[in-house]
């Protein structure tokens, strides 16, 4: 037990002997959104093995992987709120979307299924705003004839942690209701007037579960994944329609990308018969002028082969992947701005 | 406490006196009962812990585990079982050297001014929350130098977090030999380096592991150090110390349960099983280490 200092350097120099996989492999770092973690990290296990290099994603949240990226420790940086102009400037930074989710209510009421709910824009946001108490009130009733809602109080479950999923919901909610817009705004953390806070996606979803009578927003593949029941949404084309990969890539096919510079675009309440109205994306940050060109060539070439190769990963946890217009412009911006 | 009343009820005829005895007596069994009541709700919320992790982490065991490197949500923990024992061995062999020697000096070379400053700033760092030393590690090694995301930054950053417990440790180890034993090296002609190594590190040796195991065990537990310096990685290390992050089990149980998907908890719960396993079987080894050597020694 009691080995020298020498005989132990000399046991992990050999380790590491051993454990020396091709030095021509580059390793590429990225931080951020916790949304897209599963989604990076079965599209780089398969680029790796493509092509041997390593792209290695750390899910700290959007707001860790813009901190990260402007100070440079990583080479692409994750996050679900996009960088205003002057940011990006400022930083010498360019944004993409890299793929399209789905953001859900799901509710916990007795007797009422997946899917069976219909709710619409300002009904959603008087909820969250508690103008709506209980599940019985004329509003819910008018867009569900044929459900019947209990008396019981709504109890309301945000985020308590700064989030993009929260970002994407209140500024949908924005859109919808002036009131909202007017009192609360959207951010990546909002003063919600009622109800309680989970930590991440998985918090509210507990949350949900386990409280009846409640109601709170997560990522698709959260309600997918934990059997919840999700609810139909009026979208701005005034049907009403349950969440689906479908409707997210409508959604996205729909709204107007080409207008938006540094493609700063929220996905909420786009046009379009059969869009999902809480559509949104996630946007990968990267340097212009690269701090360090082998590996931005090399993160470049993982996103180009993700958006052309890795569709079926991203379908099969849940997520929607960019449509090919879209692809065909992210790859005409990166021709135009970055320099590698 | 009840058989001394007992009895003395027994023998004391005087009214008034009984009553006294009884109300004593009622308040040792309420003293007892809450005494139980605040263990069991200690012991149950520390059992619910245990039997949460086993009953989910044997769940989740299986052989694939330790043969395949995680892919994202799903796979194995090899590569995570391989960062935690790498970041760990180089945190150990940083801190060791520097912990022991410290406190060998401390204990045995200085002046005793000087070793009060140095127990007091010991007692100090071994307080400081862990997340503390992460952003320390962050704000010089990752972004100052220019070593970003790496092993080097990790190592010595869980380094300067366990070398003052372990020269503590050996201080308090060398200052619990005798003084006897010390004057009777010096009669027989031993030089001060010699009565150190020869005599007193031989003599309190299971002491000073001990605590290096334990040291062990708290490095192999730490998160948020880590989160800040090593970053995560889906592969095996490629043997670079610095620009390369590694995985390590303590940020899968962090992040995975916060994964939509079953094989991500799954992870998880197996990655908590083996930490627990592992910080069990340490500190049970320190604990025979201290009683077996130390038996050993002079029998």
């Amino acid at each position: 037990m009691l080995l020298s200092l020498k005989s132990r350097l000399a046991a992990l120099l050999l380790l590491g002997a051993l454990l020396t996989v091709n030095a021509q492999a580059t390793e590429v770092t990225g931080a951020g959104s916790s949304f897209v973690y599963p989604v990076l990290s079965k599209w780089s296990v398969a680029f790796n093995r493509k092509t041997g290099h390593q792209i290695n994603y750390q899910s700290i949240g959007s707001g860790g992987g813009i901190a990260q990226i402007k100070a440079g420790t990583v080479d692409f940086g994750a996050s679900d709120a996009p960088l205003s102009a002057e940011d990006l400037g400022k930083f010498g930074l360019g944004q993409f979307p890299v793929v399209i989710g789905g953001i859900v209510p799901v509710v916990n009421v007795e007797g009422v299924a997946a899917g069976k709910l219909r709710l619409s824009g300002p009904v959603l946001a008087e909820i969250f705003l508690g103008k709506i108490k209980t599940w019985n009130d004329p509003a819910l009733a008018r867009l569900n004839p044929g459900l019947k809602l209990p008396a019981s109080a709504i109890f309301v479950v945000h985020r308590s942690d700064g989030s993009g999923t929260s970002y994407n919901f209140a500024n949908y909610l924005g859109k919808v209701s002036p009131t909202w817009q007017k009192t609360i705004g959207f951010g990546t953390s909002v003063p919600w007037p009622v109800g309680v806070g989970g930590k991440g996606n998985e918090g509210v979803a507990a949350y949900v579960k386990q409280i009846k009578n409640s109601i709170g927003y997560v990522e698709y593949a959260y309600a997918l994944q934990n059997k919840m029941a999700y609810t139909q949404m009026e979208n701005a084309a005034g049907t009403f329609l349950e969440p689906s990969n479908a409707a997210f890539a409508a959604a996205a096919a729909t709204a107007d990308w080409a207008k938006a510079k540094d493609f700063n675009l929220i996905m909420t309440n786009a046009p379009g018969a059969t869009a999902w109205p809480i559509t949104a994306t996630t946007w990968a940050i990267m340097y212009k002028t690269p701090k360090n060109a082998a590996q931005s060539k090399v993160a470049f070439a993982f996103f180009k082969w993700a958006f052309e190769h890795g569709q079926p990963e991203a379908l099969a946890l849940d997520y929607v992947p960019l449509p090919e217009p879209l692809v065909k412009q992210i790859e005409a911006y990166w021709q135009s701005q970055f320099k590698s | 406490m009840s058989t001394v009343t007992g009895s003395a009820r027994a023998l004391n005829p005087n009214a008034r006196g009984r009553g006294r005895q009884q109300r004593r007596a009622m308040a040792s069994l309420a003293g007892w009962l809450l005494s139980g009541l605040a263990f069991l709700l200690l012991a149950f919320a520390l059992l619910d812990i245990l039997r949460t992790v086993f009953v989910r982490g044997f769940a989740a065991l299986n052989l694939q585990l330790f043969l395949t490197p995680t892919s994202g949500i799903a796979g194995g923990l090899l590569n995570a079982i391989e960062g935690s024992v790498l970041i760990t061995a180089g945190a150990l062999l940083l801190a060791v050297p520097v912990g022991v020697f410290g406190g060998i000096y401390v204990s045995e070379f200085s002046r005793e001014y000087f070793a009060r400053a140095v127990r007091f700033i010991a007692d100090v760092l071994v307080g400081v929350p862990s997340i503390v030393f992460g952003l320390f590690g962050y704000l010089t090694m990752v972004t100052a130098l220019g070593w970003h995301f790496s092993l080097a930054a990790g190592c010595i950053t869980l380094a300067m977090m366990i070398a003052p417990y372990i020269l503590r440790t050996t201080e308090l180890a060398l200052r619990g030999v005798p003084g006897e034993l010390r004057e009777a090296g010096y009669a027989l002609g031993a030089s001060q380096a010699n009565l150190v190594t020869r005599v007193l590190l031989r003599e309190c040796a299971p002491r000073v592991l001990t605590g290096i195991l334990l040291a062990m065990a708290i490095s192999m537990g730490e998160t948020a150090p880590l989160i800040y310096t090593v970053n995560w990685s889906n592969y095996y290390w490629s043997g670079h110390l610095t620009h390369e992050p590694v995985a390590y089990l303590t940020y899968v149980i962090w992040s995975f349960i916060n994964e939509p998907f079953a094989s991500a908890h799954a992870l998880a719960y197996a990655a908590a099983l083996l930490i627990t396993l592992f910080v069990l079987a340490i500190t049970l080894l320190a604990r025979l280490s201290l009683s077996r050597l130390g038996v050993r020694r002079t029998s």
